[in-house]
């Protein structure tokens, strides 16, 4: 019944832990609005196949990902995947590959993450949605890249939420006549 | 891969079990009948309070108010004495056919289902029920709108008849069951959905205004009141006829009705104890109460104590002033007694004795359970506390609520609605465990 375009979301930051959480949190907002929607993610069995330990490593993974991602939409399904992806020509060729490709770039303030992954990381240049901590928590930072899909008209937008005062008029006239107010 | 049953369900909105039974014995539904004798019918209890609103929330995700944070029709915004109307947007947990979507990636039909409004992008079609006061915005997906209007879909009576004569409100319940019956029509072919359910609402608002006709057959309506139900129960026999031989077919209500016996205003019960004060001629009267109100109810059986911070003009209270409150409050409710001398209150529950969940904090203090055709009020317009039914001769009731199903179900206790989400996601082979349901899966010897 919905009829909906394939593209990719694709999560990339130095953490992989904040990624997951905020794809996890997307993929549920996107299947509550009835979309097809898959989540890949690189810690996550069956795309993990190894302890990724090295630039390469994540450069090669985020090569695989990409294909899944290719393939399923394709099939016009959303495909949420999350990654390190260190490499900004990585990510670009990605983005070339697939086309219609939103990048989010999910920037992490944990002082605890693997010197090695930090030091190689290469920061986008221009990610379609940039969070950091002033966004607010996970939710809020969720809802703005639901917001960004919206504005593009990428997925459908929701009524908003607030009734207009005849629409309120009207509530309260029905309630009263069954004896409610 | 297994093959998953496809579910069908039919709200019938605040049609009694007792009813219900009646009419099979009368031969008044013998479709109804015919599903209940190959399968099974229980008598099952609904949420508190028995209103609606919460019960189909509850309905829908097979959890308790305190976690859907639907308590009724409308609630105060917090920190204020302002009324605010719930809806879809307020449900805080995922309906049934969200999680359906979620599992199975399968599309679901929703039908007239009270409190989806306004309607949101979900896998198939939703037309949200009572009270959504526009059919604009009550239809997914909007490629849908044109059909419906052309149709003159209507998503509910015009209660407004009811100032002519009862007569034109039951022909306006025949109308709208028509037009229900033939959006079924249209939409059951129209895609390979999992689960299909539609809620009649006119059996609610019947009920409402002529309670009083099912159980007196010298009534005026008392025949166009079981024409309702035979109509009712012949749109039970268009569905039976296009099930597939494995489909589960469930059939439930969302609350239960009896006769009004008195109309009882409880916030002129507390303005007589002293417990609330109101001054001003403010038309939204909660805007009148006063810094010495310790408690007020909303409709329909809701308790608040008047404490700070939830409250503007609250009380400062330690938890033990608030419970000796609510204590008092309850003892006093307890004793009350119609003109007659009868008892009004059957049972005053604390809210952390019902209430389990993140929005227990918004919950009312303390809900009630009346005796039998105790209708309570919030209005503080009347004088008197105890007034006899003149125009709603209906109240919804608690415990009279009906489950039933075209297989036997076998449950463990007393089906409570909560129960019907995870029953219907056991069906579809869904671990509910995950879920975090406050009601359980009932056996079902599909």
């Amino acid at each position: 019944m919905i009829i909906q375009k394939g593209f990719t979301v694709w999560l990339t930051g130095i953490s992989a832990s904040e990624n997951s959480e905020l794809a996890e949190m997307l993929e549920g907002e996107l299947l509550e609005r009835g979309l097809k929607v898959e989540l890949v993610d690189e810690n996550n069995e069956p795309v993990k196949s190894k302890v990724l330990s090295c630039c390469s490593d994540y450069n090669k993974n985020a090569g695989a990902l990409a294909e899944i991602a290719r393939l399923l939409a394709r099939n016009e399904v959303i495909t949420i995947v999350s990654a390190v992806s260190p490499s900004i020509t990585i990510r670009n060729a990605i983005r070339t590959q697939l086309g219609d490709f939103i990048e989010v770039y999910v920037k992490s303030a944990d002082q605890n993450i693997d010197k090695s992954i930090v030091e190689v990381y290469e920061v986008p240049e221009k990610p379609e949605v940039l969070l950091e901590s002033s966004d607010g928590d996970n939710d809020m930072k969720m809802k703005k890249i639901i917001r960004t899909l919206e504005l593009i008209k990428w997925i459908p937008e929701g009524f908003g939420m607030d009734y207009s005062s005849e629409e309120e008029t009207q509530i309260q006239e029905r309630l009263e006549s069954l004896g409610y107010l | 891969m297994k093959k998953l049953p496809r579910i069908v369900v039919i709200g019938l909105d605040g049609s009694p079990h007792t009813l219900i039974q009646r009419y099979m014995e009368k031969g008044i539904m013998p479709n109804m009948k015919k599903v209940t004798e190959r399968g099974s019918i229980h008598q099952m209890d609904t949420v508190l309070p028995d209103v609606s609103a919460a019960a189909w929330s509850s309905f829908m995700t097979g959890k308790n108010p305190a976690k859907t944070g639907i308590f009724g029709f409308f609630d105060m915004m917090p920190g204020s004495y302002s009324n605010v109307f719930t809806n879809y947007q307020h449900l805080k947990q995922p309906p049934l056919w969200n999680i359906i979507h979620k599992e199975i990636r399968k599309p679901s039909v929703v039908i007239n289902m009270p409190s989806t409004f306004p309607a949101k992008p979900m896998n198939g079609v939703l037309i949200s029920g009572f009270v959504a006061p526009d059919i604009t915005k009550s239809v997914y997906p909007q490629s849908l709108l044109p059909f419906l209007q052309q149709m003159r879909y209507k998503i509910d009576l015009d209660i407004k008849k009811l100032k002519e004569t009862l007569d034109l409100l039951v022909s306006d319940a025949f109308e709208t069951l028509d037009l229900r019956t033939r959006t079924v029509d249209m939409l059951w072919q129209k895609l390979d959905w999992q689960m299909f359910a539609c809620v009649i609402t006119g059996t609610d608002r019947l009920q409402h205004f002529l309670m009083d006709a099912f159980e007196d057959e010298n009534h005026p309506q008392n025949k166009q009141f079981e024409e309702y139900y035979r109509r009712i129960d012949f749109f039970i026999g268009t569905v039976v006829d296009r099930l597939r031989e494995d489909d589960v077919f469930i059939l439930l209500s969302d609350h239960g009705f009896e006769v009004t016996n008195y109309e009882v205003f409880l916030n002129v019960f507390f303005r007589q104890k002293g417990w609330l004060e109101d001054v001003g001629s403010e038309k939204k009267c909660f805007e009148r109460i006063t810094e010495k109100t310790k408690a007020f109810s909303l409709d329909p059986s809701r308790i608040y104590i008047n404490r700070k911070p939830r409250y503007p003009r609250g009380h400062e209270l330690t938890d033990e002033e608030y419970y000796n409150i609510l204590t008092e409050i309850k003892k006093e409710l307890l004793n009350l007694r119609t003109p007659e001398g009868n008892p009004v209150v059957k049972q005053a529950i604390f809210k952390e004795e019902y209430y389990k969940g993140k929005f227990t904090e918004y919950a009312p203090d303390m809900v009630l359970i009346g005796h039998e055709g105790m209708s309570f009020k919030g209005s503080m317009t009347p004088e008197e506390v105890f007034y006899r039914p003149t125009r709603h001769t209906g109240v919804h009731n608690a415990h009279d609520a009906f489950l039933a199903c075209n297989y036997k179900m076998n449950p463990e206790r007393k089906p409570v609605i909560m129960d019907i989400t995870p029953t219907i996601l056991s069906l579809l082979d869904v671990n509910t465990n995950v879920y975090e349901f406050d009601g359980t899966p009932i056996s079902i010897e599909v």
